[in-house]
């Protein structure tokens, strides 16, 4: 009798094991599925269903949670994450309160994150920490080199009162220093304000050559209606947080015309064969509507799926130092994405060093424009 | 600033306060009813304006089925009584047909607008029912509550129903007038005309109809209400049906000129609620004036400062507070 | 004559403080009855206990038919009246807004003659008619007794329960009241008289029924407890023999 408890403690104990040495790849997404951004959300969820079930031959789990824009509910998250399931990543989270959050909590816990919005951290502190979006000063620098190009002397300026707000005004006044492009007005307003004719007004008092928008999703759209009200003469540009076609949708005729920087990957059937991010953007964006639906299109799906292929270089010297599970396995991860180099991804072409974990280059950048309201590859 | 400017900034002030005098008087008119400050009103803004968008998409608005099981819902639980049941049922059966029909054929807008109001404003009495009747001898702090409850729950529901995305409804007018040197809208005009006409058809009512003078009634002596055998239940669910409406209504007033998402209400009924808060919750002039008052001081304080426009707006509240404390009687249990 | 209310065993209170225990009362058709009883008795209670203000347990039978289910929105449909202590007057409101809103209840069954009602309760109460466009909140005490009584009139009720007509009134302005009373009750209506003022309400009424301490402790013809030494002594303020 006791010999057969002791045969299945020790069938247990080798089997349990086994299944360690074993286990699979655990990836943890935390995004902002409901809430405020919830429109960019869904996408950056769907992407998931597009990713592998396999890493160098290595059974691969994805968790996705929803933290509803919530940073509290994001740490919680995270936390539980790493207790019970183990992961050996995140993807996410993808806006800024939400992430700024997680970082912390990951750097502690030395897992591996992938976060999805333009984010300023310092690589030293967060060590585990990686981007895959955009640097927002690399994005609206595409928008200052076209208003050099096109002899601007004056921009006002008509952002979200919030950290996002902020980012693009800090992008175009770092862009302008050194030309003879000044910064005339700077307004405010928020995502819900039922009027943004004020502000308009104001800007307009200065008479600047061109208007440049800091807001993001369809609200983005506000100023431009209120300008197209005031029939104002100026190029109109916006950021990358509107190139979609909902915005079409809800600017009209009010934004035709309007210039934007975006990631190749929204404009992927215009892109020439030239373009070195084409094939792998093609790739995805086809299954994705394939999925989805042609209605579904969005830029925001393909961060998710360049943090997936980041982690997914890393993962070969990963299996070398240990089991997926262990720290071993994540901090060799770590360096592993540390030292991607060239990885051709949805919206650029990625090299990561120690002193940039986002290694995105001008090739991650186009320009575009509504033309016949659609957005149009500029050339 | 020149003169132009200024006139300009009075019409935007004049425009989006006369959508909050709308809001005010909704809010107030729920609130001396059934003492629930109504806090899922701007939910209700945002419903009107999706579900009208819905509708132009040429889709059935998802609404509707919300609506039937609200009906339902309703209809079981006061099953015992036929006349509950049927009242329940029957004008959520009739303006589904309604809807279906329009939608199948594609009807004119301002049918497919009053559609729209007419499914959200049946929506607010279901809400009424199922969340606050149960509670109506609750505390005006559980009330609260329960309507801060309630406005989660629309705003997570209206998410489900409406998806993420924000939505723009045609305007009323695309017309646009010269008075002097500044362009007019046809739009504010619009909304000007809408609520000229909803306060004095508001007016008539509470003064000219019995149905009006019962809603006065049962807000200024309950007890007193009951004894005249006017029903509490019936004016709750009136006074419900017509905040709803007039929030779908403002919400089609709005979603011209600012797009709408299914959590853009809240915002836009607080700065509604400020106004009744002003009026002391009691009273519809102020709380009409506070409204205009609100709209404009947030169009010449977006001019001035837009950063600091949200906090200027919501810093009327202070004065008004401290004088409403120095002087209006409490407003607490009966 | 007839019973035209008539409760037995009516249990009402406060949370879990029983304050009637077991009333049994009846008002004839038209007749003016009286409750009579010291502070504290229960004599409100009753009232609203018979009113479904408060939870209640017991039968009430009004008109021959048991309405012990009905909420009170049914019951003034049926015809009973309640002039509370409060008056619960609209005061925010004109004296004609409150006057119609009596006439809300027949109005919804269908009536139309509200003009006609008006000019009644104007011919008992001149008063009323001088003061129709003033706020109900602007009236003097006794006029705000004779609108409570206007617009439970304007209902056109089978049944009039009237609690404390003369409290906080001066002695002239009450005596005018019972005389208006006294003059519906020529006219046909029926009514329930709960008074503090027992000399007075004795004097009116037909017959009378004396609360003490949640229980009817005496009912009789007014004459007959007027000249009970008991409620003499007790209520009536006189030292018998």
């Amino acid at each position: 009798m006791i010999g057969r408890i002791a045969g299945v403690l020790v069938t247990t104990v080798i089997l349990g094991s086994a299944q360690a040495a074993w286990a699979d790849i655990t990836i943890g997404g935390i995004l902002s599925i409901t809430g405020p951004t919830a429109a960019q959300g869904v996408g950056y969820k769907n992407a998931f269903d597009l990713m592998p079930k396999e890493m160098a031959g290595q059974k691969v789990n994805y968790i996705v949670r929803d933290d509803g824009g919530d940073p509290a509910v994001a740490v919680s998250i995270a936390r539980k994450m790493i207790d019970e399931d183990h992961v050996d990543a995140f993807i996410g989270p993808a806006t800024n309160p939400t992430l700024a959050a997680v970082m912390p909590v990951a750097q502690e816990a030395h897992v591996p994150v992938v976060v999805m919005a333009p984010a300023l951290f310092d690589v030293h502190k967060y060590t585990f920490a990686f981007d895959t979006a955009q640097p927002t000063t690399l994005m609206i620098k595409g928008v200052v080199d076209h208003m050099k190009a096109h002899g601007v002397k004056t921009v006002g300026f008509i952002g979200y009162s919030d950290g996002f707000g902020d980012q693009v005004l800090d992008g175009l006044k770092l862009g302008a220093a050194g030309s003879d492009i000044t910064v005339v007005d700077d307004e405010r307003f928020a995502r819900t304000d039922t009027s943004v004719q004020p502000q308009v007004l104001k800007a307009l008092t200065h008479k600047p050559d061109v208007m440049m928008l800091g807001g993001s999703a369809t609200p983005g759209a506000l100023p431009s209606l209120a300008l197209a009200q005031r029939n104002y003469k100026g190029q109109v540009y916006n950021n990358h947080g509107v190139v979609s076609p909902a915005y079409i949708q809800v600017g009209g005729q009010a934004v035709e015309g309007v210039i934007a920087p975006t990631g190749p990957l929204v404009v992927y059937d215009q892109l020439p064969d030239s373009n070195p991010v084409k094939a792998v953007a093609t790739d995805f964006m086809t299954r994705y509507i394939a999925a989805f639906g042609p209605q579904s299109r969005n830029a925001f799906a393909g961060y998710s799926y360049d943090a997936m292929l980041i982690i997914q270089a890393g993962v070969p010297t990963a299996l070398k130092a240990g089991a997926p599970g262990t720290q071993a396995f994540r901090d060799a991860l770590r360096d592993g994405m540390e030292h991607v180099s060239n990885l051709i991804g949805t919206h650029g072409i990625y090299n990561m060093t120690p002193d940039n974990h986002n290694g995105m280059d001008e090739r991650a950048r186009v320009m575009v424009q509504v033309v016949n309201q659609s957005w149009k590859l500029m050339p | 600033m020149d003169v132009t400017i200024a006139e300009l900034l009075l019409q935007d002030g004049l425009t989006t306060g006369a959508i909050y005098l709308l809001l005010a008087i909704g809010l107030l008119l729920v609130f001396l009813v059934t003492r629930v400050i109504f806090i899922p009103q701007g939910d209700f803004v945002a419903y009107g304006a999706l579900t009208l968008a819905s509708m132009l998409a040429g889709h059935v608005p998802a609404t509707l089925w919300l609506l039937d099981v609200c009906a339902v819902a309703s209809a079981l639980l006061q099953w015992r009584s036929w006349r509950g049941v049927s009242w329940a049922l029957g004008p959520a059966l009739l303006i589904t047909l309604a809807t279906l029909v329009a939608v199948r054929l594609g009807a004119w807008v301002w049918l497919q607008g009053a559609l729209a109001v007419g499914i959200t404003a049946l929506l607010a009495p279901m809400v009424y029912r199922l969340a606050f009747r149960p509670l109506r001898h609750a505390s005006l702090l559980t009330l609260l509550v329960v309507a801060m409850a309630v406005h989660f729950v629309m705003v997570g529901l209206g998410l489900v129903l409406f998806g993420p995305e924000t939505q723009r409804t045609p305007a009323f007018s695309n017309a646009s007038f010269t008075w002097g040197e500044v362009d007019i809208s046809g739009h504010s005009l619009w909304v000007a005309g809408c609520c000229v006409v909803l306060v004095a058809a508001l007016w008539w009512m509470f003064h000219a109809t019995m149905l009006g003078r019962a809603l006065r009634a049962s807000a200024s002596n309950p007890m007193g209400a009951r004894l005249m055998g006017i029903e509490g239940d019936r004016m709750a669910a009136i006074a419900f049906a017509m905040a709803g409406g007039i929030a779908a209504l403002a919400g089609l007033l709005i979603a011209p000129i600012t797009p709408i998402a299914y959590d853009s209400g809240f915002l836009i009924g607080l700065k509604g609620f400020i106004a009744a808060v002003i009026g002391g919750l009691a009273s519809y002039p102020v709380a009409a004036v506070a409204a205009l008052v609100v709209g404009v001081v947030e169009a010449f304080a977006s001019f001035w400062n837009s950063a600091y426009a949200a906090a200027i707006v919501f810093a009327l509240l202070i004065p008004a507070l401290l004088w409403l404390s120095v002087r209006t009687r409490s407003i607490e249990e009966p | 004559m007839t019973a035209l209310l008539e409760v037995t065993g009516l249990r009402a209170g406060y949370g879990r403080a029983e304050v009637l225990h077991g009333i049994e009362l009846m008002v004839a058709e038209g007749e003016i009855a009286t409750l009579i009883g010291p502070n504290g008795a229960g004599k409100t209670t009753t009232l609203q206990a018979i009113m479904r203000l408060i939870p209640s347990q017991g039968n009430v039978r009004f008109q021959g038919v048991d309405v012990g289910g009905l909420s009170t929105e049914e019951l003034v449909a049926r015809g009973l009246a309640l002039v509370p202590e409060t008056r619960a007057l609209f005061t925010d409101m004109r004296v004609e807004e409150n006057l119609l809103l009596g006439f809300y209840r027949s109005f919804r069954q269908g009536a139309r003659d509200q003009d006609a009602r008006l000019a009644q309760v104007f011919a008992i109460f001149p008063r009323l008619q001088e003061r129709r466009r003033q706020l109900a909140g602007t009236l003097s005490g006794g006029e705000r007794q004779m609108l409570a009584l206007g617009r439970a009139l304007m209902g056109r009720p089978a049944l009039l329960m009237l609690d404390e007509p003369s409290l906080g009134l001066a002695p002239l302005i009450v005596r005018d009241i019972f005389a208006v009373l006294d003059r519906l009750r020529k006219g046909g209506l029926s009514i329930l008289l709960v008074e503090q003022n027992a000399r007075a309400a004795l004097a009116l009424a037909d017959h009378g029924m004396v609360l003490e301490m949640g229980a009817v402790v005496a009912t009789g013809a007014s004459a007959a407890l007027s000249a009970d030494p008991r409620v003499l002594e007790t209520y009536l303020g006189q030292r018998h023999g």
